[in-house]
């Protein structure tokens, strides 16, 4: 899946936070993954391997549904020990996101930032203008 | 946003709009005026919207901005009148803690063997995110069910110690049964395990000591060698939270709930989805208190190899182990009646006064201690809880953060971050180097300020201070 959209790094005094920008909720979904990964690993190099997982979330907002779409890649991530940062194939409607996700094994990268222990409900807002989406999302670390 | 200071270093956001109380900031001018750089006084604002909230919504002297809660915040809600509970006011990192231990050793006995111990801690305690913990997922059972006293029984330290760690290590009306699959995964492999962050194993010298009798009642003497470790609940804590995050979020809007962030999601601790969070956190709690018994046994074993000497020759007694991320059903004079009050601590300790019951013994006569790490560079604080204090028997929890992850980034290196730490004397061995930066002692406020402003509130008094000799960090 191409993913069509960009992040920025924003300042948070205890935490980390982004902006993500896309031209519509998938990618959204596939922006923020990549973005949260990028926080915490050099991903400038990184290929995703076969290895991989399918994610679904049933949300009651689309706010929700950004949150719950992260919390489960970060909670895979950690049992699986795999940086799920690439996804493959998404299936989003307003509220509800199954997608194929793959990644690299954690030990194969380089550490660039603290772990993320939470996605947080923080000031998070989908704004919506035209064809672009922007959310930004406060990480606890 | 209005803001007064009421009496000296007791500053007051005045109740207006869908605030129930006022708010209430402990600081001095340096310490408010960090805090208004960023939203910390409006998450202050936007906990006093709280139902059931009592007397003001509170911030400690290292207060700043988190999510939901300010880090630094003290909020307790009148139970039997609504009052709710909110996994926001106790973080992802669900009884996130500190403890610290003293010993017999000196400041020289640290010169002749620094690199020694410092190895040994460096192979003993694992971190960051490396695949690794001190216990076997076999354990976790028992942990969930009974924390630190589960880790004695399987050979972490001794029964001594249950006497000094808050709760006694076990926080009770927890329930395994309610903790997800998710968080079992997450947390099975990282029992006995530091994390990264901030989370750190220090070891640290008594430079100073200002009050003599506290001072010795903790077995602190000037010179004395200590280890202060910080860390909490892992994967296991963090999946609660988000968890419960969906679940009463969910739930608001059947009991009447409107929130100004959703990360303030909240019900009343007497309703079916506040006590089963109750019950989950409590749980959490029981991994986070084992966690830090289980690694502080593993440094003392560390220092005993590296000293080659048995461990009871150490005498590494634990001095006190406080949660700083808790929710609590407390009993409280409010409005000049005792309330049953559920007080969330995000980032602040409970603070016991002398006489209290609940504590050991043998410092009974002097309050509990208050356990206030610092940065990597300069010093970390033990206290002692005082009579009266003004915010729900709570003091601050650390030097709280000054600068953004990212400007830190920007100042200097990691590298240059540990040859200055190294110039200075503070041996360091990170997980990972690029990330010392984050967490460099100028990213941080004035410890001595924070703890100077517990003194003048009255919410602890200070007993001694601890400069840092050595940091293991993730």
């Amino acid at each position: 899946m191409t993913m069509r959209g960009r992040f920025e790094v924003l300042d948070h005094t205890a935490d980390t936070a982004v902006r993500v920008e896309a031209a519509d909720m998938e990618g959204l979904l596939a922006v923020s993954a990549r973005a949260m990964f990028s926080l915490m690993f050099d991903l400038s190099a990184a290929v995703p391997s076969s290895l991989g997982r399918t994610v679904r979330v049933d949300a009651a907002t689309p706010e929700e549904m950004l949150v719950d779409w992260l919390s489960n890649l970060l909670s895979w991530s950690e049992i699986d020990r795999v940086a799920y940062f690439d996804v493959a194939t998404l299936d989003v409607t307003d509220t509800q996101a199954r997608g194929e996700v793959r990644g690299a094994p954690v030990e194969t990268l380089t550490l660039i930032g603290p772990p993320i222990k939470a996605v947080t409900y923080h000031g998070l807002e989908i704004l919506r203008d035209g064809s672009r989406w922007e959310a930004t999302i406060v990480f606890d670390v | 946003m209005q803001l007064r200071e009421a009496t000296p270093g007791v500053w007051e956001i005045p109740k207006e709009g869908d605030m129930h109380v006022p708010g209430r900031v402990f600081a001095t001018e340096d310490l408010i005026a960090a805090a208004l750089d960023d939203q910390a006084l409006q998450q202050v604002r936007n906990v006093a919207t709280l139902p059931g909230i009592v007397v003001a919504s509170m911030a400690m002297p290292d207060i700043h901005w988190g999510y939901g809660f300010p880090i630094g915040g003290v909020a307790a809600t009148d139970v039997e009148a609504g009052g709710v509970i909110s996994p926001g006011g106790v973080g992802f990192d669900i009884c996130c803690g500190v403890r610290l231990l003293t010993s017999n050793l000196v400041a020289d006995d640290f010169e002749r063997h620094r690199t020694a111990i410092m190895d040994r801690l460096d192979q003993a305690i694992p971190r960051g995110l490396g695949e690794g913990a001190i216990a076997g997922r076999g354990l976790l059972a028992d942990v969930l069910e009974r924390g630190a006293e589960a880790a004695v029984d399987a050979g972490f330290g001794t029964g001594d110690d249950l006497e000094r760690c808050e709760e006694r290590g076990r926080s009770a009306g927890g329930d395994p049964g309610v903790i997800s699959e998710l968080a079992l995964r997450r947390g099975g492999r990282q029992l006995g395990s530091l994390g990264a962050g901030n989370h750190f194993l220090e070891v640290q010298i008594v430079e100073s000591v200002h009050d003599e009798t506290a001072a010795e009642a903790f077995g602190l003497a000037e010179g004395t060698m200590c280890i202060m470790i910080h860390c909490g609940s892992r994967g296991l804590g963090h999946q609660t939270c988000t968890d419960h995050l969906k679940v009463l979020g969910a739930a608001m809007a059947r009991h009447g709930i409107t929130v100004p962030d959703r990360q303030l999601a909240c019900v009343p601790v007497r309703s079916a989805e506040g006590e089963r969070y109750l019950k989950a956190m409590n749980t959490s709690a029981n991994f986070a208190w084992a966690n830090r018994h289980i690694l502080a046994h593993a440094a003392r074993e560390a220092v005993a190899k590296a000293l080659g000497v048995d461990v009871d020759s150490l005498g590494m007694r634990l001095v006190y182990d406080v949660a700083h991320n808790l929710a609590k059903l407390e009993r409280h004079p409010v409005d000049g009646t005792e309330r049953l009050v559920c007080v969330h601590r995000k980032g602040a300790t409970r603070a016991l006064p002398p006489g209290h019951p609940d504590l050991p013994e043998d410092f009974r006569s002097v309050g509990q201690p208050v356990l206030i790490p610092g940065s990597m560079g300069t010093a970390s604080w033990v206290l002692a809880g005082e009579p009266d204090n003004p915010a729900f028997r709570s003091a601050a929890h650390g030097a709280g953060r000054l600068m953004s992850r990212k400007k830190a980034l920007k100042v200097s290196s990691g590298r240059e971050v540990r040859h200055d730490l190294e110039a200075q004397g503070i041996s360091v061995r990170p997980g990972s180097t690029k990330l010392l930066s984050e967490e460099a002692p100028y990213a941080y406020k004035d410890v001595d300020a924070v703890v100077d402003t517990c003194r003048l509130a009255g919410l602890a008094r200070p007993v001694a201070r601890l400069r840092p000799v050595g940091v293991v960090k993730g």
